[in-house]
């Protein structure tokens, strides 16, 4: 009888667990071998019970369950909001948002920055090596040829096959998918590119780019750090967006102005996190800050959708690029009423339920109000001075204020005051109940789907004053919403007229959605550099190397392109494509380019694209690459991050003896911690070390591109962390199991599936070698997963 | 002058995986000059910051205005983080005057008035910032916005050392709690991942991961080595020419070697009886900070150029809204010797000379009251000082107005004390360049100007 799958064995455990006992079974079960685990199984399990009977420890493991089932509903109930969104989007032609109306036909722009100029379709050089595999290819090998090169020999099947996995999915083949024969036919080969397309693995390792572009993180960040819950549908947005192929226009105008757009739609609202996502100070904010967070707002937007830093622009006129001061500040005034706000959008208005968040807003007021009394009665004061502090403030009430100053921080109250049990003062009572009357009433009104954390703004336009040297103390001319000149196609005197006799009552479009359009308009906008931008980030993630190396910079300062008419007739194939950015990434797997060998003869210049230059793994990839050798990889999508282990060591406790309650002090072992990486918990102020170690962005500024670095701790951190250890036991103890525990066929296949490729006998042996000195499997795995060949993919 | 490529070429064999990292990368964004001077002074930096905000006008910089006027309305305009700053409230603390150039610094510092003749008082700092976490992200990185680079990063950016079995911007913290703003305080911003600082815990295992899991002996791991390393030249041997690859096979065994020489560094145990008494760690109050301080000197002579300590984290601070006599004297009596200690040790062994030690906070504190015992923030003029490393003896540099509010002359803004602090390392600011967000970066983007006044 084949034994049952170690993957099995464990579900089942864990789940017989959970059922009979509420616990879930500790990790340290699973170092077991998997040959004794069966017969073990139950004298396990009922030593574990005794051992963790005691009370606390019971209960947090419960309370942990209570969360993950809660989670699990959560994400149950969005995931059936997006797919009755798909669906809905499928069946009506709403995917395509109408045109703006207030576009003038203005002639083609061929002067100023080439980044910006109307994109003219370039003709696609003839090529005669045959090789080449599409006009990619033409265009690389023009230019190899005037190097008097030629495009490089096609990878050998199984390289190409785990290059195209992990360049498209972010995780490994499965060892099926790689017995596919000696060499697959470049058809087979692009049979496989549709099918990895259309996996939604595919959407979850892109987004991640994205992500890292639009400096995503679960927390706020700064003194508080608070998680924001609800920050994952910006997430899900992306993952979605990137597995339905939303034409690229749109995906940018949604993250602009979706709300505004498209109010009705859950996913146009969602997609309004990219504003939102950023770092924000919630204590005690300063006026300043506020303006450092519509810049955060604008450089984002301008360098990930742009490639313009038009950040530059704050203090003076752009060093560079023709960026004038004031352009930036009527930037920045397009997003002057817009709020971070946790609420609902009415469907019918697109408004949001402003009136519930006034009186949960009333009654927060109310609660602390009564907090605020509580503490004035413990003061060391007379009751005459108690009864003036309990008055409402009032600047001009000289001794109120006197008595304050003595006592001020000893009557701040804040939400830790307001617990389930809080009750308001008497005086306030009806009031009180009134309110949470209302907002029972209309909260069952309030859609189930968790669209929070969203930005809602405010829709009128707003005039706001330069400010020379970014100082609010230095304040200039107000200026309005207008969008730079110079990024646009067109100078746009007829978009400058409509903002001239704007209303902000009857306005359409409202500012932020005119600039979403703006965005992506290729008459009289900026749409032919976000095309440019867009065709050269695909390409960058695929090679390394962007054909403008400068990926958010397309000014003056960023580099050229090094294959200008590639960059622009991809460009041209995205937009008559209807920004179909999934043609574009097709168009690049399938070029011989893309599946060139790794092994050269001659240096050349890697901005040639001669060969395939080995990239490393991100973090991410790593991670989710493991848990799928490992067999514990939980396939579930979208829904609230998860919180992995973390060592205790590495939490940076607020609290002396009490470390910050984000990460569970608990080890368990469930299967909501073996999520993809791309749902794990950002937390700003204590990222999670592996991830951090990897170069993985901390979600502060917009990353367009890590860095691989190599230090020691790296090392360290795969030899010695216990997720790492206790995951190359598993991936060896699976290999062992599925080679019907022989051990020289679970070193073939360790080698199969960690590295592609099969052993030589000279490695066998060396690796038996390792096995007679009394070392585990478990410890070879971990080699192979540590290795060069295992981190860098040719 | 030597671009950093150079530099590196020049340095020969040995090269550091750090380095040759660094290498690669210059082909796309990191292409920098750096400069060192023959003039460079400081080879090492320890920077005790005093998370929360140490009140300059009660520690070193007494004001005899705010005895006089004490418990009178402050005459002018006071921007304070509490919308209701109370009246003058003088200084709780006696003051008495120190060494040759008759300092005055409060009785809550008796062992660190010792050293003023050793000391240069910044008396005008600057971080214009009334909120504690972006106020510590200007100290660090010289913006309110979190996401710049620290300035330990810059630092360690420009020198471009090699690879070590140590790192070479270190970061301790109080054990108690970890400082508001946490890892962003020494993240690498947008430098590259390798220069963010590497935190070191107090305890013999100071580094994360850096102990082998109970079921990983030490042979195994050798073997692991030996095997990994066969595997790793059989790769590069099929795949030739990548030095980022052989930068990675080093980064093992250094990682190996790192377990038994970091335990080496933390184990304080062959330091004399003496050596613990100098740095208090014999009294329960100073032993954390004490400790963390003597592993400072012992990181200093393993060469790494950079190391900052936190005291105070989110709670046990000197932030003293309420109870200033309470809270400072406490957070004095914790640093004061241990400071000392370090002083005197670091002088004693020679090393005094090529170590810049720098105190100092987030701010300072408010000439005002608040709660009646405590003081608001003041960070538009407040104290830091800095010692060794090239800096002047006895020298005061910089006046606040008569109530310690805002500066007069000398004013230091943090741009200003991290182009001073690099330039003593040796490292043109100017010169130090990287490419980002449309332009080339540099540490204090032309905001910050080298104080030649306290150099020696």
């Amino acid at each position: 009888m084949t034994p049952p799958s170690f993957k099995t064995i464990r579900r089942t455990i864990i789940f017989a667990g959970l059922v009979s006992t509420g616990l879930v079974i500790s990790h340290l079960i699973l170092t077991l071998q998997a040959s004794e685990f069966q017969a073990s199984l139950e004298a396990v399990v009922e030593s574990k019970r005794e051992a963790v009977a005691q009370r606390p420890y019971l209960e947090r493991l419960e309370k942990i369950a209570r969360r993950d089932r809660e989670v699990l509903a959560e994400t149950e109930r969005w995931a059936q909001l997006i797919d009755e969104t798909t669906r809905k989007m499928m069946e009506s032609d709403q995917i395509i948002a109408a045109k703006p109306s207030f576009h003038a036909d203005i002639p083609e722009r061929l002067d100023g920055h080439w980044a910006s100029r109307s994109l003219q379709r370039t003709t696609v050089p003839p090529c005669d090596n045959p090789n080449a595999r599409n006009p990619i290819d033409h265009f690389i090998e023009a230019r190899l040829q005037s190097a008097n090169k030629s495009l490089g020999v096609i990878a050998d099947s199984q390289t190409l096959t785990r290059r195209l996995y992990l360049s498209i999915t972010g995780i490994l083949p499965e060892e099926s998918d790689l017995n596919s024969g000696p060499q697959i036919t470049a058809d087979e080969a692009d049979g496989l590119v549709e099918q990895l397309l259309q996996s939604t693995r595919f959407g979850e390792h892109w987004a991640q780019y994205w992500l890292d572009l639009a400096r995503y993180a679960d927390s706020n960040g700064y003194e508080e750090d608070e998680i924001r819950p609800h920050a994952y549908v910006y997430r899900d947005f992306v993952i979605w967006a990137l597995n339905h192929n939303l034409p690229w226009d749109q995906f940018l105008r949604w993250q602009i102005a979706g709300d505004e757009l498209q109010y009705e739609n859950p996913m146009a609202v969602a997609a309004t996190g990219f504003l939102t996502a950023a770092p924000y100070n919630t204590f005690m904010p300063q006026e300043s800050e506020r303006f450092d967070e519509l810049d955060d707002i604008v450089s984002t937007v301008g360098n990930a959708m742009l490639g313009a830093s038009v950040g530059c622009a704050r203090c003076h006129d752009h060093p560079y690029d023709d960026i004038a001061i004031d352009e930036y500040y009527s930037l920045v005034s397009i997003f002057r009423n817009t709020e971070r706000k946790n609420g609902y959008l009415d469907q019918i208005s697109g408004e949001p339920f402003r009136d519930v968040d006034l009186w949960k807003e009333e009654v927060r007021q109310i609660l602390l109000n009564g907090a605020r009394d509580e503490k004035i009665e413990d003061l060391d004061f007379t009751d005459e001075e108690k009864a003036i502090l309990r008055l409402p403030l009032d600047p001009e009430n000289q001794e109120q204020l006197r008595l304050l100053s003595m006592c001020e921080r000893c009557l701040m109250v804040d939400d830790t005051y307001i617990d389930e049990d809080s009750e308001p003062a008497q005086r306030d009572r009806e009031r009180y109940e009134i309110l949470i009357g209302k907002i029972e009433a209309a909260e069952e009104e309030l859609p189930e789907a968790p669209l929070r954390g969203l930005v809602i703004t405010g829709n009128e336009a707003a005039t706001i004053p330069v400010l020379w040297g970014g100082s609010l103390q230095q304040p200039g001319e107000e200026v309005g919403p207008r969008f730079p000149a110079a990024l646009a196609i067109a100078q746009n005197s007829e978009l400058h007229k409509s903002w001239q006799s704007w209303d902000p009552r009857h306005s359409n479009p409202r500012p932020r959605s005119a600039f979403a359009h703006w965005i992506t308009d290729l008459n009289a906008g900026a749409g032919a550099l976000a095309a440019r931008v867009a065709v050269n980030r695909v390409w960058l993630h695929y090679f390394g190397l962007g054909l403008v190396d400068t990926p958010s910079n397309f000014g003056r300062e960023g580099s050229e392109p090094s294959h200008p008419e590639l960059l622009e007739w991809l460009a041209c194939e995205l937009v008559d494509s209807g920004w179909n950015i999934r043609h574009i990434h097709r168009l690049i797997v399938c070029s011989a380019t893309f599946r060139q060998q790794s092994q050269h003869q001659d240096n050349v210049a890697r901005d040639l694209f001669h060969r395939w230059w080995p990239r490393r793994m991100t973090a991410e990839m790593f991670r989710d690459s493991l848990l799928q050798l490992s067999g514990y990889y939980n396939q579930r999508m979208y829904g609230p991050a998860f919180h992995p282990p973390i060592p205790r060591a590495a939490i940076l406790n607020r609290h002396e003896d009490d470390p910050d309650e984000t990460w569970p002090t608990v080890v368990v072992d469930r299967p909501e911690i073996y999520r993809r990486s791309v749902y794990i918990l950002k937390k700003r102020t204590n990222p999670l070390p592996f991830l951090q170690l990897f170069d993985s962005p901390g979600g502060i500024i917009s990353c367009p591109q890590r860095r691989d670095t190599t230090v020691p701790t790296q090392s360290l951190a795969l030899w010695n962390d216990g997720f790492m250890r206790e995951q190359s036991k598993q991936v060896s103890a699976r290999a062992f199991a599925d080679s019907s525990y022989q051990l020289e066929n679970a070193i073939n296949k360790l080698f199969l599936r960690l590295l592609g490729r099969n052993a030589d006998p000279q490695e066998v042996e060396r690796v038996e070698a390792f096995l007679n000195q009394g070392n585990g499997l478990g410890d070879f795995a971990q080699v192979l997963l540590m290795s060069n060949e295992f981190w860098y993919f040719n | 002058m030597f671009t950093r490529r150079e530099l590196l070429s020049r340095a020969g064999g040995g090269m550091g995986m750090l380095a040759l990292s660094s290498l690669l990368r210059e082909n796309s964004a990191a292409s920098s000059p750096v400069v060192h001077q023959p003039t460079q002074k400081a080879k090492s930096v320890i920077w005790l910051f005093m998370n929360g905000g140490p009140s300059g006008i009660d520690l070193f910089d007494p004001k005899p205005l705010l005895t006089k006027m004490d418990g009178k309305p402050f005459p002018g305009k006071l921007r304070t983080l509490f919308p209701y700053p109370g009246n003058i409230m003088k200084s709780p603390f006696e003051f008495k005057q120190y060494g040759e150039s008759g300092k005055h610094v409060s009785n809550v510092f008796p062992h660190v008035a010792k050293h003023v003749d050793e000391i240069t008082f910044l008396n005008a700092c600057v971080s214009n910032e009334q909120n504690h976490v972006p106020a510590c992200y200007v100290v660090n990185t010289g913006r309110q916005q979190v996401g710049s680079p620290n300035l330990g990063s810059w630092a360690t950016y420009g020198l471009a050392n090699e690879s070590r079995e140590l790192p070479d911007y270190v970061v301790m913290y109080d054990r108690r709690a970890a400082p508001e703003g946490g890892a962003n305080l020494w993240s690498s911003g947008f430098l590259p991942g390798e220069y963010q600082g590497t935190l070191f815990r107090s305890g013999k295992h100071p580094i994360l991961h850096l102990d082998r899991p109970r079921d990983l002996t030490r042979s195994t791991q050798k073997s692991q080595l030996e095997l990994l390393n066969w595997l790793n030249r059989r790769s590069a041997n099929q795949y030739p020419g990548g030095t980022q690859l052989d930068a990675r096979t080093k980064s093992f065994e250094m990682a190996y070697q790192m377990q038994s020489s970091v335990p080496e560094l933390a184990d304080m145990s062959d330091e004399t009886a003496a050596t613990h008494d100098l740095y208090g760690l014999n009294d329960p109050k100073c032993k954390y900070f004490g400790a963390q301080c003597l592993l400072a000197r012992r990181m200093v002579e393993r060469e790494v150029p950079f190391i900052q300590i936190y005291h105070g984290g989110y709670e046990n601070n000197w932030d003293q809204h309420g109870d200033l006599v309470g809270g400072h004297t406490d957070n004095c009596y914790e640093t004061d010797q241990p400071i000392a200690g370090l002083l005197t040790d670091l002088k004693q062994r020679g090393l005094l000379d090529s170590t810049l030690v720098i105190w100092g906070g987030e701010f300072g504190r408010a000439p005002v009251s608040q709660d009646n015992d405590g003081r608001d923030h003041n960070p538009y003029g407040f104290t830091m000082w800095m010692a060794g490393g090239g800096v002047k003896r006895g020298y005061n540099h910089g006046e606040t107005d008569e109530f310690g509010y805002l500066p007069i002359h000398g004013a230091v803004s943090m741009p200003d004390l991290h182009a001073t602090v690099l330039h003593l390392m040796g490292i043109d600011e100017t010169q130090l360049t990287y490419q980002f967000g449309g332009r080339e970066q540099t540490a204090t983007n032309g905001l910050g100007h080298v104080v030649n006044e306290v150099i020696a």
